[in-house]
């Protein structure tokens, strides 16, 4: 049975049991409204078609930009560890590059990205391959982290990380090694403090532009456990991916970024990991009732003030920048996040029914631009 | 002196068809060096894709319906990657399939709950990012065409 079909039953339902606003107006007494009555009962027929479908048409190829959003969300880059004079030094080889990438279904950006040669993506394809958000680093507080940043791209970069490092080390141009220019390499070397849920990006000039192009990625500093007592060791041992407790909390990582594709200073396409709409209800994040879920989340989006996230049908602990081990805000259900803020959230679906649980930006218009998602809780 | 009467000689003794067809010889040559020699280029050679995409009409042909027809009024192909309705990517049909080439016109229909009295902006993105926005100051369903009514009213005029 066709739409239409369906529809012009519906109709002759309603007129048939007298159920339309107009005759139940007057089967009420209320008649003689004359004209009135006819345009009530006009707009109480059902529609002629479907309200439509938000949304975009086709699917991105994942293949071709050698990256997958899903991929992304759990790929923790841990780089290589090595020992110095009994300190755990972690080393990550960094690559600027210049890549189209397609951001939404048929929509094709011409993005600048970093690429790390310890990246999930790299190891698959067994070369070092570009991918926006750039790799999510993640160490332990206290460990010397080399950076081997090497720059092919065809504009000069540097690397600027937030965290607490000397002056030289900064990422940006003119002090200490300044930028990078093309073909030419540097290794970016401090130790990692303070603990949290950071980010690092692009510091050349212009600014926004090298930011919006896509240089930059989530950088993650776990808590020591061995630093801490009493409760506050059992909340660093939570936090730690080398000690917390196998399969009990699910880890994840958003980067929530915008793309202005026709460069008017305005975005076309939210997202988080860039791909709009990557967890929309054809391809949701599946996730398990007995395991807390722990998003890193870091707003990265040009030319908007804020950013945010709400989870649908429940509440969430946030600790901003993640540098405590205790949350900021707890029982919430919406985060702001200006540019470069960040934090961290803890959300608990036991004893929840299983189904689809949305989450976006409410902002509604970046949500309706491809910052939209959904959980699948398994049974 | 003598050679200069040779030479007038020479050319005095041509037949005057050869004369005739001195110009269409010039004139091949010169066509020819102009499609071997391409100086055109210049004007085409290292510029991106010029697109140029005008959306002609938007149409409420009933309750949550839209309709509209773009042309592609650039030199270069255009393929219309999704459609945005007042900052809102909408799932829509599109007839032909893109890419559009020079001049050709593609027919967009979607179901969109647009309000009736209001204000509406569409907008095409195309595979570069491109955008072409279309503002419909006041939506109000449009009125299929009565030909009786319409050549009874001239007639009348």
């Amino acid at each position: 049975m066709s739409d239409q079909d369906r529809n012009v039953s519906r109709r002759n339902f309603l007129k048939a049991t007298g159920f339309g606003v107009g005759s139940l107006a007057a089967a009420v007494g209320l008649g003689r409204l004359g004209r009135t009555e006819v345009v009530i009962a006009q707009h109480s027929e059902p529609a002629e078609h479907a309200h439509g479908n938000p949304g975009m048409m086709g699917q991105v190829d994942h293949e071709a930009n050698q990256f997958d959003p899903h991929e992304l969300l759990t790929d923790f880059d841990y780089g290589e560890i090595s020992e110095e004079n009994g300190r755990t030094v972690r080393t990550w080889q960094i690559l600027a590059v210049d890549k189209e990438i397609e951001i939404a279904p048929g929509i094709f950006f011409p993005a600048w990205v970093y690429g790390s040669a310890t990246s999930a993506a790299s190891r698959r394809q067994g070369l070092v391959v570009g991918q926006c958000p750039g790799p999510t680093l993640r160490c332990v507080e206290g460990e010397l982290l080399r950076i081997i940043f090497v720059n092919g791209s065809s504009h000069p970069h540097t690397i600027h990380f937030h965290g607490i490092h000397s002056a030289f080390m900064d990422g940006i141009p003119n002090v200490g090694r300044g930028v990078i220019e093309p073909g030419e390499q540097f290794t970016y070397e401090f130790v990692a403090n303070p603990f949290g849920c950071h980010l690092y990006h692009c510091h050349a000039f212009p600014l926004k532009r090298h930011i919006h192009k896509g240089l930059y990625g989530a950088f993650i500093v776990d808590p020591d456990p061995a630093k801490y007592s009493g409760a506050d060791r059992d909340l660093a041992l939570q936090r730690n991916h080398q000690t917390m407790a196998t399969g009990s909390i699910n880890e994840m990582v958003m980067v929530m970024n915008g793309f202005d594709t026709n460069f008017d200073g305005d975005n076309e396409v939210y997202a988080v990991n860039s791909i709009a709409f990557a967890y929309g209800m054809q391809r949701p994040i599946v996730i398990q009732r007995e395991q807390l879920q722990r998003i890193y989340l870091v707003n990265v989006t040009e030319f908007d003030p804020i950013n945010s996230l709400h989870t649908h049908a429940n509440f969430f602990d946030y600790y901003d920048h993640g540098t405590t081990l205790l949350p900021t805000q707890k029982t919430i259900d919406t985060v702001m996040q200006c540019q470069a803020q960040r934090g961290i959230i803890e959300v608990s679906f036991a004893a929840f029914e299983p189904g689809l649980y949305m989450f976006h930006a409410h902002q509604s218009e970046f949500a309706e631009l491809g910052w939209m998602g959904f959980f699948e809780l398994e049974a | 002196m003598g050679n200069d009467n040779q030479n007038t000689n020479f050319w005095q003794r041509l037949p005057l068809w050869v004369w005739g067809l001195l110009p269409l010889v010039l004139l091949l040559l010169v066509v020819s060096l102009f499609f071997l020699a391409n100086p055109l280029a210049f004007f085409t050679g290292n510029f991106p894709p010029l697109e140029t995409l005008t959306i002609q009409q938007i149409r409420f042909p009933g309750q949550n319906q839209v309709e509209l027809t773009a042309i592609n009024g650039g030199p270069d192909p255009v393929s219309i990657a999704q459609v945005i309705v007042d900052d809102a990517y909408w799932q829509f049909n599109i007839e032909p399939a893109t890419p559009l080439g020079r001049l050709q016109q593609a027919t967009i229909t979607m179901n969109y709950p647009w309000v009736d009295g209001e204000p509406l902006t569409i907008a095409l993105i195309t595979d570069t990012g491109a955008t072409f926005a279309s503002e419909v100051p006041v939506a109000v369903a449009s009125q299929a065409v009565d030909l009786y009514r319409l050549f009874s009213l001239l007639g009348i005029m």
